[in-house]
């Protein structure tokens, strides 16, 4: 009775679950002062600038909630990338591009879900492994290429100029309905992703693995399978980001492209409130962690500060969050306990 | 003289209310039982009383004083001491670093005065008649140490009143007779007890008064001698313990599972055929396989040999998936970690099964499963608000409804429960029991593996006996009897047999 009643908690509305919405806001209007005049496509940016991290931060989010990690995510997106780039000079097709991205994303993504899901090594050291190797082969690769493939002279590919060059990058920086397309089809996944964790029988096998996997491996779950499953899922979502950043940027460096991106995308999911333990939080968040940590970078441009510096406001922000999170609660509790 | 008095007790949990308005009077130098079932309020009741929570409404007068409200910290130096169901003691550390722990004996430089501390320690245990050395590493005590160890503990910062927890469940029947001893001599002294038991006999032995109470309600206290157990029992479950017996012969269908030499890890040559809505029972000393047989048959223990046929079709290749499309459905012993998702609501919790059965239709209708659940509820009486409260929410025997719901919900035939009344109480159990005939009686077949074998003389028309991995009897219903089977489980049939050929 003592641990029934103690957690005799609601799986239902409470202010706490949607601290996310008021980091983002409170972190938005601090952008808005600084700012001085903020106008509509300073806004939109916002979403548009989320577009690559926030899709990786949908997959991370599926991989925390089964109550594992992905480290590999930025390197994926930043080989992916690499090699689309040289496909994109090889071809000069977009459609080949895209599928490219896609599949070459997958296939990294089921590599980590094979070692992790299929052969039960630790989610960490087999991403941490990928990330080195994946990083490494695109930046081996860009090095020892000519450079008329590569599109540029140095360690770094470019896409040739070419008519379909100009579709791309027409469309990775175009707009729909006044929103800026990347952002768009980033909310299209958010929300397609929201309603698979939702109200899918996928979703919630999902969270029953990351609640108790020994309790879901005997309900029935196929826990080795759908391990493999949302690591790969994973890796597809860096295939997409890594396709938007092509078209928006129209080059890659393998060395820094999606560099420290799996680290935003924990933070970002973290900000939403998905519990690193697994089996809790709900992937709406993640929207507004990723766009919350786009905002930070607004701010830090905003008030001319050196970029270098950067990081250290995201971390310092970052623990600020979790502090609210995580004591926030606890404050609530003992003001409780002293009425 | 009351030590203490809480009256009129009120809590909730977010709304929901489980205490109402709860009495509960202790006198200075008796044994008090707080008698009731899990759920009924028992341990919210103490964690108010120790500080541990917060109550709504009421009020609590110890030793003379109003300290409604107080703190752990305060609860304890009033002379308040919890002796936990699952101990607090550190395993790492010594038995009289545990004893002095937060309240050292140090010098002005800060230093510990370990050798004044060791000799106090060793005169407590001497006063309490306890044969432990203060210098000995908690990890090298038995359960029974440890336990006296922490009323050594409570006894040296002078408690008052000292609440036990379930403080036999680990403990051989020497160690609750000297249990039983420091009691009654730390009674003699004045110290009070508040003793929460579910075993009859040790409260009928030990305790002068009681408080039953039921669905965090108050429902009456006395003196223990003024009543019987089964009066205590009556009033403890309320009405649902009316139904004594009701196991009735049913007629069976054709075989639907059958076990052919099998073997596995824990198991050899198992020959077993079960007919349609027949509930059979299984049972062994510990060891003895028929855990790992239900885990072999439901495919989450490797098959080393034989055949298994479900509704005369063979199970290949063993895997829970395959088991599950054959209508065989298996409930794990130890519920918290082999059944329950704690962060998932009851809802959740009893879909996830039928769900990896219908996974080609991937997209959840939340109507039609509520309709479902609501079904199972009603027909399994489980108390519950809403579907969307977490599982933990729910009592033992609701959460293990909940589970059974799990199963019933994939539509399974062959149910294979493997000690379903784990850490379920009285009344709830006898609820299961009803709910396992009244499944067989809808033509659901049922394996119980189980050790209580009142359990099993309750609901099986026949009971299979293992010793050693290997089946020695099978009991037809009326045959069953706590002595003979013990005298297959324990093979003393065998032994007797070959001393006298």
């Amino acid at each position: 009775m003592s641990q029934t009643s103690l957690t005799k908690k609601k799986a239902r509305f409470s202010i706490g679950q949607y601290s996310y919405i008021l980091i983002f806001l409170v972190l938005f209007l601090v952008y808005y002062k600084v700012s001085g005049h903020l106008q509509w496509t300073g806004v939109t940016n916002i979403l548009r600038h989320s577009a690559v991290v926030g899709t990786l931060s949908f997959g991370m989010g599926l991989i925390i909630i089964t109550g594992d990690i992905d480290l590999s995510v930025g390197a994926i997106l930043g080989c992916v990338a690499s090699f689309g780039c040289l496909i994109f000079n090889l071809t000069d097709s977009i459609l080949l591009t895209l599928l490219f991205c896609l599949a070459f994303g997958t296939l990294l993504g089921f590599f980590n879900g094979a070692m992790i899901g299929k052969f039960k090594l630790p989610a960490f050291i087999v991403t941490l492994a990928t990330q080195l190797i994946y990083r490494s082969v695109s930046q081996y690769v860009c090095n020892i290429l000519p450079n008329d493939i590569k599109g540029v002279s140095g360690n770094t590919f470019k896409m040739l100029t070419t008519d379909s060059r100009n579709a791309m990058y027409a469309f990775g920086n175009g707009q729909i309905l006044g929103l800026p397309t990347c952002g768009v089809i980033f909310l299209l996944i958010a929300v397609l992703l929201i309603y698979v964790s939702t109200s899918t029988k996928y979703g919630k096998r999902l969270y029953a693995i990351g609640s108790n996997v020994k309790a879901a491996h005997m309900a029935g779950i196929n826990v080795e399978w759908n391990r493999v499953s949302v690591f790969t899922l994973t890796g597809l979502l860096a295939g997409i980001g890594a396709f938007l950043w092509l078209a928006m940027q129209g080059n890659v460096d393998p060395a820094t492209t999606g560099i420290n991106n799996e680290m935003f995308a924990i933070a970002a999911v973290v900000l939403g409130g998905i519990a690193m333990s697994g089996g809790k939080g709900r992937l709406v968040g993640v929207i507004f962690g990723a766009l919350s940590y786009t905002v930070i970078d607004k701010i830090i441009a905003a008030v001319k500060v050196d970029s270098l510096i950067n990081n250290a406001i995201k971390g310092a922000i970052l623990i600020v969050a979790i502090t609210i999170q995580v004591v926030g609660p606890q404050i609530k509790r003992s003001a409780h306990k002293k009425k | 003289m009351d030590i203490l008095e809480m009256r009129n007790i009120h809590k909730s949990f977010v709304g929901v209310p489980v205490l109402k308005g709860v009495e509960l009077t202790i006198r200075q130098g008796e044994v008090h039982a707080l008698l009731g079932e899990n759920g009924a309020g028992k341990s919210t009741l103490m964690n108010i009383l120790t500080g541990l929570l917060p109550l709504d409404d009421g009020q609590v007068i110890f030793d003379g004083r109003d300290v409604t409200g107080c703190s752990i910290r305060e609860s304890e130096e009033m002379g308040i001491a919890f002796v936990h169901q699952e101990l607090s003691l550190f395993n790492d550390l010594q038995a009289y670093e545990n004893i002095f722990f937060n309240k050292e004996l140090k010098t002005k430089t800060g230093t510990l005065k370990k050798r004044e501390m060791i000799q106090k320690c060793r005169e407590v245990f001497q006063k309490l008649g306890v044969d432990i050395d203060p210098t000995a590493l908690v990890q090298t005590l038995s359960a029974s140490e440890k336990q006296t160890l922490e009323i050594a503990k409570a006894i040296f910062f002078e408690a008052k009143l000292l609440i036990l927890d379930e403080p036999t469940t680990a403990l051989s029947n020497a160690e609750i007779d000297h249990l039983f001893k420091i009691m009654e001599n730390l009674k003699e002294e004045g110290k009070s007890f508040i003793f929460i038991s579910h075993k009859m006999p040790e409260i009928f032995r030990i305790a002068d008064r009681y408080t039953v109470l039921r669905n965090g309600e108050f429902i009456q206290s006395g003196n223990i001698k003024d009543v019987t157990a089964q009066e205590v029992t009556s009033v403890m479950v309320g009405s649902s313990f009316s139904n004594a017996e009701t196991y009735q012969p049913r007629k069976l269908g054709e075989n639907v599972l059958e076990l052919s030499d099998l073997s596995g890890d824990a198991f050899d040559d198992v020959t077993l055929n079960v007919r349609k809505g027949e509930i059979i029972g299984l049972t062994g000393l510990q060891g003895a396989g028929t855990s790992e047989l239900l885990q072999c048959v439901f495919g989450e223990l490797p098959l080393r040999g034989g055949a298994i046929r479900v509704f005369g079709k063979p199970l290949e290749k063993n895997s829970i998936h395959r088991a599950m499309k054959k209508k065989v459905a298996f409930l794990p012993s130890n519920r918290k970690e082999n059944s329950v998702l704690p962060d998932m609501s009851i809802l959740e919790n009893i879909d996830v099964s039928e769900h990896t059965l219908s996974a080609s239709h991937p997209i959840i209708r939340k109507r039609r499963e509520i309709a479902k659940y609501e079904t199972l509820k009603s027909q399994l009486g489980i108390k519950a608000n809403n579907p969307g409260d977490l599982v933990m929410s729910l009592s033992g025997g609701n959460q293990q409804k909940v589970f059974f719901s799990r199963w019933l919900n994939t539509n399974a035939e062959i149910l294979l429960l493997d000690n379903p009344t784990q850490g379920i109480d009285v009344g709830a159990k006898a609820e299961i029991y009803k709910l396992i005939l009244m499944l067989a009686e809808g033509g659901k077949t049922i394996l119980i593996n189980t050790q209580e074998i009142p359990e099993i003389q309750r609901v099986a028309d026949r009971c299979v006996i293992f010793y050693s991995g290997k089946i020695v009897k099978i009991l037809q219903h009326d045959e069953i009897t706590e002595h003979t089977v013990m005298l297959y489980a324990t093979n003393a049939i065998e032994v007797g047999e070959g001393t006298q050929s």
